[in-house]
């Protein structure tokens, strides 16, 4: 399975083998909590965290640092706000500048992923998607 | 270890702007002044009639807020008194 | 001992962070991250990590909305304060 890891703060994205299922137990410090969501659908929100764990099993909205924006299913969190997400599309916003200094229109790159993890530390915000 | 008496500590002096106007510098380009209502040991703190500044080159443009928590991790400098940026 | 930061009177009740924190839940709320987008929504909760859930958000960027959100997360440490857009 291949795995895609950003690094938020140098915006570099760094493509990694995984051989490790999901599922398996003990595989580094993420919760998977992929069989709470039923618990989670009855549950109300008392504290942030919990409307992310309302979003388990759904397709989420994500804005990271470094002007990047994901969608995709999420299937686990953890306090740092850790994420593995699966039928992910990325976008980066990037401005162009000519070599005189004008800033050229918005370009966004898009690439889509099977199954992605972001670290914490570069989320900004998380949204339920609507559609 | 006890404190010698001689010693203030620097969040006693914030603890005594406590009710009156204070100016907080940022480490970035931005300014706030208000009345400090409290704050805690990472100096997060609670203003009323806030005033928020962003001041740069082109001149020093500023917001009303209302009551507002103010987050300790991008404070530098606080400014008892808190004329603000364009006094 | 070392004194407590943490203000014990002078201040009117109410004044400390963890009060306003109380005190707030549940009205319209601005949070500022640091970039200078502003996210104005009914504030569902939040904890002491500052991160904050709220409802019905708009995305103000430039003086312009520029997204909305029904539910959305906010990570504490991009929050650069939470201000009330209402009496609390």
């Amino acid at each position: 399975m291949v795995w895609s890891l950003i690094v938020s703060r140098n915006f570099a994205s760094v493509l990694l083998q995984q051989d490790n299922r999901l599922d398996q137990p003990g595989s580094g410090s993420l919760t998977y909590l992929y069989f709470e969501m039923e618990e989670a659908a009855n549950a109300s929100i008392s504290e942030p965290l919990d409307l992310v764990k309302l979003a388990l099993g759904e397709r989420v909205f994500i804005k990271l640092r470094g002007d990047r924006t994901v969608s995709g299913v999420l299937h686990a969190y953890d306090a740092h706000m850790n994420l593995v997400l699966s039928q992910v599309e990325e976008a980066v916003h990037i401005v162009d500048v000519t070599e005189d200094g004008q800033a050229m229109p918005l370009r966004v790159d898009r690439r889509q992923m099977e199954m992605l993890f972001v670290r914490g530390d570069g989320v900004i915000l998380i949204s339920p998607q609507q559609q | 270890m006890a404190a010698a008496a001689t010693t203030i500590l620097p969040l006693e002096l914030v603890d005594r702007c406590i009710g009156s106007k204070i100016w907080v510098v940022m480490k970035n380009e931005r300014e706030f002044t208000g009345t400090l209502r409290g704050f805690d040991d990472y100096v997060n703190m609670v203003l009323s009639d806030v005033k928020e500044y962003e001041v740069t080159s082109n001149g020093v443009t500023s917001t009303d807020l209302g009551e507002t928590l103010l987050n300790g991790n991008n404070i530098a400098m606080l400014v008892p008194g808190g004329k603000g940026p364009e006094a | 001992m070392s004194a407590s930061p943490e203000p014990q009177g002078g201040g009117p009740p109410g004044g400390s962070p963890g009060d306003f924190l109380k005190n707030i839940v549940g009205k319209r709320v601005k949070v500022r991250i640091g970039n200078g987008i502003d996210y104005h929504g009914l504030l569902t909760c939040l904890d002491g990590y500052m991160n904050v859930a709220l409802e019905d958000t708009e995305e103000w960027s430039k003086g312009k909305v520029t997204a909305r959100y029904g539910d959305c997360f906010l990570r504490g440490n991009n929050v650069l304060y939470i201000s009330a857009l209402e009496e609390i």
